[in-house]
């Protein structure tokens, strides 16, 4: 606080109270100074101010970027908010570690989406930014409502963890995923950040990565979202109430799909039981002719088109309702704001649904001028029936929506069990073909997380310009989770349970002291020096009960074997760091900042290497436009750059070699090597060294924005868990190698069309495009298999597909067996007429590279209109769904041929035309176990993502109604896909969130989702 | 004011660096331990060679398949029936080297510089080369000298070293082992679920797996082979049923439970019909009245009436069956594992067995290598073979009069060419190994015999012959791909119908 001293006359009064902005968050830095005296102050980091001055004086407010208001000082304290001014960028955003600093100011680009972005819910609030901010790519894995999501900011730069650090009012949050499916098919057990309500949510920074991030260190490397929850404002107390209620249906690519053919092989309908038991899910039977056939539960049925609806027939209209109400209010020393949420989502899935709740509290207190706390408890509850599982075939009841035969209708497997009680299956040959009924109403899966967010942050100003602040936080999770494979499984006819409890969290202490020094007009000094402490934890209980005795009771106890495990483990972080940022004329900003950390990861008796990296980073601001006499049309430009050093992760216990003991036989337990991986004592984690350039330039009157990033990003001595050869006794080694490089450019363009008193047209458009490069594994490694799709393996139909990481590629690329081709292009076939397998090689990128969003919103008198378009391109995708609907053949493909023969397109060995015919069945199911180029698809897409109409009620009609706001809004997500290659399935299915991106197999269809919010506030 | 805030400051630092300290203690996992004993180790690696996921695609799959002990109609997973090449045959490779090969090489490393653990390493050095010799016998060049100790050596690509360097490395640990194996020293340590510490039976198995190695060598280099027979013999071989070299196992826990009954249990196979008993092999055991059938064969509801079974013809799928059996009507009408013997969940599972030993040693005689009578080494076979089945329970006890009628009507006696004599040795050996289809199919190799009717699957590419050898894992060649090729340019072709080393023509 500066205080101008002028001179004092007349009676005095003391003054103070909080300055906002229109969005009810306080605004630091306000020059307060009394008409026609030279008495004034600034607001402080809390927007608060205090003054003495003479009665009935008029107090005037100014602030860069808001309109100056002059009040009456009538009431003592006053409130006072502050509107926007048309440059809107002098605003101030959070930065890391809760860091409010004007946006002028900082050396990096970063985005802050207000909570009204979040007003069209996701059931996930992360993949509710996808088409929002520029640099930051969005996946939703195909795994339903309950799933997790994939935010990568600025591309892969880790073979290790590639998403961001998440924080929340300053403390950050465990954002464990609870398992992902993988190769050999499981559930997606959700992760951290899909439990936040997003109607609590005042605003969420994207800190771009390392050069935004720089301040947390180790945790830096992937960029870091801070969120800030809604605070209680002093004042009248306002209750408001959000409900909004979406239903979703499968959208299906039908025409996809062969619908003239049904079961059968060797182009013959099934003669016999046999016959069909045998043909299972192929579609390599005779025509479909009406004629009376028999069907796998031994009923004959007319050979007819029957299965045309069965994806509607079986799946669900999905549902989401959402509720959400809060009081807030306070008093001049006190505010606080209080909600309780409801969420409930039916899924797509038969039998699979979702409950949430949450309650949040957040208060904020003046104990004594100079010494602020405030507080945020959250607690949220999940409850989760029937998640689903997706890809491989085990217990996914997804199989046989996708390859069922076209004149078998779904619902004839309804009945679920068979005359024994056991799966009712379409055949006993192909016992992973799970019955979808029994699947959701005999196979079970449930969990329950319970979990409390909390921060306590303390602040102490004193002297002048220095502040004490401390911080404690941390986020407690508690979660079961219980699995029961039932008795009479068609793979499985004995069953299994399994169930787990977990619970694990972090905890973090921080302190800060810190100095904010103006020297005068023209230099000042923001400095600070802190630690922070944090620990890390996880404690999970697992049981195992194998081979049910009883059928129909699921338990433990019901079982003839059973084996558990405990697992506890600890991480722990301390850290120093320090910023310090000095400032010329408001226009020119230099930041200098570091942070060490010294890691329990990386500590082990006899170990040489340190425990404990250093952090640096700096950054330049310039203001041009305050510098430098520009012409009017350019109000505003500002450059910016920025290099910064940060790290990554490495997981407690990886040091050293292991061992386990397992089951004892006769008395004689066995023991083992435990690891599977080599470990490293040296290891150490990444190093990831990234640095911007940018700039921010405002046209005629800010009615016109560009802003303009190009960044590079490398990271060094990433933790590869390389793959080595099986014989050396293991499959992995850890070591310290990866070299990976992603650059790219970000670009914001943002326009306001028409600006009128009644119509308002708003536009942005957002682009990215990043360039990744794996530029070294190891010394001997210059390719490693991160994942592998489930065609191929183990003998199993299909053709393999492998997401690799290799030396001199992208991120992530999918590689399989292609077609050999001659010096044309031309596909060449052996003297079988079948196609020539050629060697594994580059089929595509599994991370697209360029990412768009377009939004457009009107306003027009009371109505908003909010369109949302986004589109990735580049990358590709292997559709392990396509791959088998041609093996089994019932995709529109497979129909060439089916009565004369497949005479392939292309060349013979010899050059000539290939003119050999091959039965078609034959054709295909080569076609589909020998060559995974033919399906991987590109995987661009632009789709219609949001699309809102509401209606803001006039301040009359509310005012009848004894209410103070009221909007109703039509909404609607994932209504259109505008464009995309991928036949059969949706572009952005993938079956994890996991590294490995660009295969899929199985998955939940994609869904349509329609609903209305209803906001009231009183 | 001043030095208020410099001593906030030094406080800050002070906390933040106490805190740093004695992280080391931190590292350590409470889940894991850091070392591990001996004993444990042992049991592991002696359980684990029963192979649970590889017994049913590998050992069946493939081996009994292959030399037509069990057919299938199926052709993902029993590709053997048909000779068809799938990912199934690197399952072998990568399964045994990261788990039975690392802990017994862990199980070398901790005994091998200890003396009062000496009997325990030589059992280790034993069974390492039971382990290589199986490795060996499929895929023919192996890594070897510098394999399964990746974090001990630091190799992670370890070379691929000739079969004959194998054999040999295979024939000095045995070698050394039984030169350690003393009953005068400290006893084996507890945890040996094989032999139960008895050091008689360890010095027995170690011979036998001498002469079973040493035979393998007899086209490929015959002073070896003949030199370690014969000094196999002389340290003398199983003598009785009771030297079976065997794992007991215990129903009640799925880790420690047979792993082909476990299988066949969980995965419903004897109502799928996935394996039957091939036709050739039924029928062998039916012309010639061997009490065995009513032991290992019966149809899947459990009838073992012998005039009930029916063997599968191999290289059928379900389109072509027709072709091969005229009235074929359902797979339920043909044998399979007897469920009351072979498939109880404590069925034990076998590695090697006196009768084989009888029959080398009766081959050796033919061979002119020791003196003797090979018909008396022939029906002590038979006899050892028949008594042995007991193993599954009373259901597999074969009565002494049944043996005696059997051998009334001796096979070998009805031989009188040395080829002849040959096919009966080799025959019975087939019989006698049956579910231990990986010795039933290295054997066929050696000798021929029996001699089999290739099948000829237009699916196949090695149709009309049976495959010599398995192909090396997929995944070698994208990381470890200067060393298999290295293998591959020494021994031919990475295809099924390459001979390895010791299988001359």
């Amino acid at each position: 606080m500066f205080l101008f001293v002028g001179s004092i006359s007349a009676q005095q009064t003391k003054l103070s109270g909080t300055v906002a902005d229109e969005n009810r968050s306080p605004v630091a830095g306000v020059t307060v100074s009394v008409k026609g005296a030279s008495i004034g102050t600034i607001t402080d980091l809390n927007g608060e101010f205090s003054l003495q001055a003479p009665v009935n004086s008029t107090l005037v407010f100014s602030f860069i970027g808001y309109q100056t208001v002059e009040e009456k000082a009538t009431v003592s304290p006053m409130y006072v908010s502050l509107k926007e001014n048309l440059l809107e960028v002098d605003e101030v955003v959070v930065t890391a570690l809760g860091i409010k600093k004007e946006k002028k100011a900082l050396s990096y680009s970063i985005t802050e989406l207000k909570g009204d972005a979040f007003k069209i819910k996701d059931s996930n609030l992360a993949t509710g930014l996808a088409g929002k901010v520029a640099g930051v790519n969005v996946v939703k894995p195909a795994t339903g409502s309950m799933g997790s999501s994939r935010i990568i900011i600025r591309g892969n730069g880790s073979f290790g963890n590639n998403q961001p650090l998440y924080v929340v009012d300053g403390v950050p949050i465990d954002n464990s995923n609870f398992g992902q499916p993988g190769t050999w098919g499981g559930v997606d057990g959700g992760d951290g950040i899909s439990s936040l309500n997003s109607d609590d949510i005042e605003s969420m920074t994207v800190l771009k990565g390392g050069t935004a991030a720089a301040l947390y260190g180790s945790r830096a490397a992937n960029g870091a979202i801070v969120i800030t929850t809604k605070q209680g404002l002093s004042g009248k107390t306002i209750v408001e109430l959000n409900s909004s209620f979406t239903f979703d249906n499968p959208v299906v690519k039908l025409k996809d799909f062969q619908r003239e053919y049904g079961q059968g092989l060797f182009g013959v309908a099934p003669s016999s039981l046999e016959m069909a038991r045998y043909s299972g899910p192929c579609s390599w039977g005779s025509k479909l002719d009406g004629s009376s056939v028999i069907q796998f539960d031994g009923v004959m049925r007319p050979y007819v088109d029957a299965g045309k609806n069965n994806f509607s027939n079986f799946y669900n209209q999905a549902s989401a309702l959402n509720n959400n109400l809060s009081v807030s209010g306070g008093t001049e020393g006190t505010q606080y704001r209080v909600s309780v949420g409801d969420q409930r989502y039916k899924d797509l899935y038969p039998n699979s649904s979702m409950g949430r709740n949450n309650v949040s509290l957040s208060l904020h207190t003046e104990l004594s001028k100079q010494i602020t706390l405030r507080t945020n408890v959250m607690y949220m509850r999940e409850r989760v029936k029937n998640r689903q599982n997706v890809n491989d075939y085990q217990s996914n009841g997804n199989v046989l929506l996708w390859t069922l035969p076209a004149n078998i209708d779904i619902r004839s497997f309804s009945p679920a069990v068979d005359g024994n009680g056991n799966e009712l299956l379409l055949s006993d040959m192909y016992v992973y073909f799970a019955n979808p009924y029994f699947v959701a109403y005999n196979r079970h899966q449930k969990d329950a997380k319970d979990r409390m967010l909390g921060s306590l942050q303390l602040q102490y100003n004193f002297a002048e310009n220095w502040y004490l602040r401390g911080r404690a936080g941390g986020d407690m999770i508690y979660r079961r989770s219980e699995s029961v494979i039932p008795k009479g499984t068609g793979y499985n006819l004995e069953g299994n349970i399994s169930a787990g409890s977990y619970f694990g969290g972090e905890f973090n202490a921080e302190a800060i002291l810190g100095n904010n020094t103006r020297f005068n007009e023209k230099w000042a000094l923001n400095t600070f020096v802190g630690w922070n402490s944090m620990a890390a934890w996880s404690e999970s209980l697992s049981v195992y009960g194998d081979r049910f005795i009883q059928p129909n009771f699921n338990a433990v106890g019901n079982t003839e074997t059973t084996s558990g495990g405990k697992s506890r483990s600890e991480n722990y972080i301390n850290s120093i760091f320090g910023q310090t940022e000095l400032s010329f004329s408001n226009a020119l900003f230099v930041t200098v900042a570091g942070r060490n950390d010294w890691f329990s990861a990386l500590s082990l008796k006899g170990k040489t290497a340190p425990n404990h990296i250093f952090y640096p980073s700096a950054g330049l601001g310039f203001v041009v436009s305050q510098a430098v006499s520009l012409p009017s049309w350019i109000p505003y430009l500002k450059t910016r750059g920025s290099w910064a050093q940060s790290g990554g992760a490495v997981s407690p216990y990886s040091l050293a070699l292991t061992y386990g003991y397992g089951q004892a036989i006769n008395g004689n337990p066995t023991g083992f090597i435990d690891s599977g991986t080599i470990p490293n004592l040296n290891l150490k984690p990444l190093l990831s060294t990234s640095y911007e350039v940018g700039f921010d330039i405002r046209f005629l009157g800010n009615r016109l924005g560009l802003d303009a990033t190009y960044y590079v990003r490398n990271t060094k001595d990433d933790i590869v868990n390389a793959q080595i050869s099986s014989a050396s006794g293991y499959n992995n080694v850890l070591i310290n190698a990866g070299k990976i490089t992603n650059q790219g450019v970000e670009v914001l363009l943002t326009a306001t069309p028409v600006k009128s008193k009644n119509v308002t047209w708003n536009s942005s458009l957002n682009f990215s495009y990043n360039k990744s490069e794996i530029k070294r594994i190891t010394d001997n490694v210059t390719s490693f298999i991160i994942a592998t799709s489930r065609t191929g393996l183990a003998g199993d139909q299909g053709s393999p597909a492998y997401i690799y990481q290799e030396v001199g590629e992208p991120y992530g690329i999918i590689k399989g067996y292609s077609y050999v081709r001659d010096e044309n292009n031309q596909i060449v076939f052996d003297e079988n007429g079948l196609p020539v397998r050629g060697e594994i090689k580059k089929l595509g990128e599994g991370v697209h590279p360029f990412t768009l969003g377009f939004s457009n919103s009107f306003s027009f008198k009371s109505f908003s209109l909010n369109i949302l378009l986004d589109g990735k391109f580049g990358g590709s995708l292997f559709s392990g769904t396509n791959d088998m609907a041609y093996f089994f053949g019932n995709h529109k493909g497979t129909l060439y041929g089916r009565e004369g023969g497949v005479i392939g397109q292309g060349v013979k060995q010899d050059g000539s035309i290939n003119d050999k015919a091959v039965p078609a069945m034959d054709y295909y199911m080569y076609l589909a176990n020998t060559i995974s180029e033919a399906f991987v698809y590109d995987a661009s897409f632009v789709k219609l993502r949001e699309v809102s109409l509401g209606y803001n009620f006039p301040k009359q009609v509310v005012a009848r109604l004894g209410l103070s706001d009221l909007t109703v809004s039509l909404v609607g997500r994932n209504l259109l896909t505008l464009y995309s290659k991928v036949p059969m399935v949706d572009p952005e299915s993938s079956f994890t969130s996991g590294n490995a991106q660009g295969l899929e197999q199985w998955g939940l269809p994609t869904t349509q989702s329609w609903g209305f919010n209803l906001n009231v506030k009183f | 004011m001043k030095h208020c805030n410099i001593k906030s400051f030094l406080i800050l630092i002070c906390i933040g660096i106490l805190f740093s300290c004695d992280f080391a203690e931190k590292n350590i996992s409470p889940n894991t331990s850091s070392t591990i004993e001996p004993g444990p180790l042992l049991t592991y690696v002696q359980l684990y060679t029963t192979d649970n996921s590889l017994c049913k695609r590998t050992q069946v799959g493939y081996c009994m398949m292959m030399v037509q002990q069990t057919a299938s109609l199926e052709r993902d997973e029993m590709a053997g029936d048909k000779y068809l090449e799938t990912a199934t045959l690197g399952e072998f490779f990568t399964s045994s080297y990261t788990s039975v090969i690392k802990n017994t090489l862990e199980l070398i490393n901790r005994t091998k510089e200890d003396e009062k653990l000496s009997n325990t390493y030589a059992v280790a050095l034993i069974w390492k080369s039971f382990l290589f010799h199986r490795m060996t016998d499929l895929y023919g060049d192996i890594p070897y000298s510098e394999a399964g100790n990746g974090y001990a050596l630091q190799n992670f690509y370890p070379k691929y070293d000739k079969q004959s360097d194998v054999y040999a490395g295979m024939i000095a640990d045995i070698e050394k082992g039984l030169s350690l194996l003393s009953e005068s020293k400290p006893a084996i340590v507890n945890g040996d679920i094989v032999y139960h510490g008895d050091i008689t039976r360890w010095k027995r198995f170690g011979n036998s797996l001498l002469l079973r190695l040493g035979m393998r060598l007899e086209k490929a280099d015959p002073a070896l082979s003949k030199a370690t027979v014969l000094k196999a013999l002389q340290g003398g071989v199983m003598q009785e049923p009771g030297d079976i070299c065997m794992v007991q196992h215990v129903a009640g826990k799925s880790a420690t439970e047979n792993p082909l009954s476990f299988i066949f249990k969980s995965h419903g196979l004897l109502n799928s019909g996935s394996i039957k008993i091939s036709k050739p092999f039924l029928t062998q055991l039916q012309q010639t009245n061997d009490p065995r059938m009513v032991v290992y064969a019966a149809l899947p509801d459990g009838n073992t009436a012998a005039n009930l079974q029916k063997g599968l013809p191999n290289g059928y799928d379900i389109m072509t069956i027709p072709q091969g059996e005229p009235g074929y009507t359902s797979l339920a009408d043909y044998s399979t594992f007897n469920p009351g013997t072979i498939l109880q969940l404590d069925a034990p599972t076998v590695f090697m067995t006196h009768a084989e030993v009888e029959l080398l040693q009766a081959e050796a005689i033919l061979k002119g290598w020791i003196s003797g009578n090979a018909g008396q080494h022939y029906e002590a076979a038979v006899r050892s073979s028949m008594k042995q089945q007991a193993i599954y329970g009373e259901k597999g006890v074969i009565s002494d009069s049944k043996i005696d009628d059997y051998l009334s009507h001796s096979l070998y006696d009805q031989a009188k060419t040395p080829e002849e004599r040959l096919n009966v040795i080799g025959t019975e050996f087939w019989i006698a190994t049956f579910i231990n289809g990986y010795e039933s199919y290295a054997n066929w190799r050696r000798t021929g015999y029996p001699k089999l009717m290739p099948v000829s699957y237009s699916g196949s590419l090695y149709k009309g012959s049976i495959p010599r050898r398995f192909s090396y894992p997929m995944q070698e060649y994208s990381i470890n791909k200067s060393h298999v090729e290295d293998a591959v340019t020494r021994q031919g072709a990475d295809n099924l119908s390459t001979r390895i080393w010791w299988d001359k023509n």
